[in-house]
């Protein structure tokens, strides 16, 4: 098992968590939930490079990424419209659907 | 563990991987971070490269780098955010965010570190030398197989349906509305 490449998309996917915890801008939580996504993306192939039959796991990747697509559009679009809406995106002012 | 030729390779291209993911997440002006969010990704297509998965590397580079990042990157024109100029880009709990996410990369690393790699490696060894195909075969052979053992037909057309929904909605969302100021 290549240890390296696991800790690769461990650390990566750390480093998303990171960045989505701690930042303030909307898209910039979006990227970093996209850094999330490939450090996931990152370990299935490293697993997958293990196997006999690789196709099983590099299928799953393909549905991960046109969800991550679909995602990412979705939260820009709705970024885009708080931004016509308040006229900023830093996520820690929306309290619109706060109790 | 001896370094072999592989594993210097992957260090050589774990470590832009690993630089850029660190600098998307620590620089300060957001355009920057999306370059850097793009040589992440980048850099994770050439890893794929190397582990023979090239089909998901041509993906990679099609959807995330041409499509997602570049998305990204008109979002952050359109959303110029004139009122967070003063402001730090870290919010309030930031100090407990970096202590999240190391307990998270800690433990991670500690159960990977502690599977053995008998675990992974001893059921396949056998049949280790297969001829190798393609990704695209081995990804083709999977989604769209006719034999019952791999039913992913559907679930392909209903993430395609669902990315088509994405995108309308997306558009609708973005869009300017006729009532709006």
């Amino acid at each position: 098992m290549n240890y390296l490449l696991l800790i690769l998309g461990a650390a990566i996917f750390s480093f998303g968590v990171l960045g989505a915890l701690t930042l303030r801008n909307a898209i910039r939580i979006l990227m970093c939930i996209e850094l999330m996504l490939n450090g996931a993306n990152l370990t299935f192939i490293a697993t997958a490079s293990q196997l006999p039959d690789p196709g099983l796991a590099q299928s799953m990747v393909v549905f991960a990424i046109a969800i991550a697509a679909s995602e990412t559009i979705v939260g820009l679009g709705a970024i885009v419209a708080m931004y016509r809406a308040k006229g900023w995106v830093t996520l820690e002012q929306f309290s619109l659907l706060k109790w | 563990m001896n370094v072999t030729m592989s594993q210097a390779l992957y260090m050589a291209l774990a470590f832009p991987a690993l630089v850029f993911a660190a600098l998307t997440v620590t620089v300060k002006n957001i355009v920057h971070a999306a370059i850097c969010l793009i040589g992440c990704l980048l850099s994770i297509a050439a890893i794929y490269v190397g582990l023979h998965a090239d089909f998901i590397a041509a993906a990679q580079i099609a959807i995330y780098v041409g499509a997602i990042a570049i998305l990204i990157l008109f979002s952050i024109m359109f959303t110029h955010d004139v009122s967070g100029k003063q402001m730090s880009h870290l919010n309030r709990q930031a100090v407990l965010g970096v202590f999240v996410a190391l307990a998270l990369f800690g433990s991670i690393s500690f159960f990977i570190m502690n599977t053995s790699e008998s675990q992974f490696t001893t059921n396949f060894q056998g049949q280790m030398a297969l001829p190798p195909k393609t990704s695209l075969m081995a990804v083709g052979d999977v989604l769209y197989s006719e034999n019952a053992s791999t039913p992913y037909m559907v679930p392909v057309e209903m993430a395609s349906f669902l990315l088509l929904a994405a995108v309308v909605g997306g558009i609708e969302m973005a869009k300017k509305k006729e009532d709006e100021v």
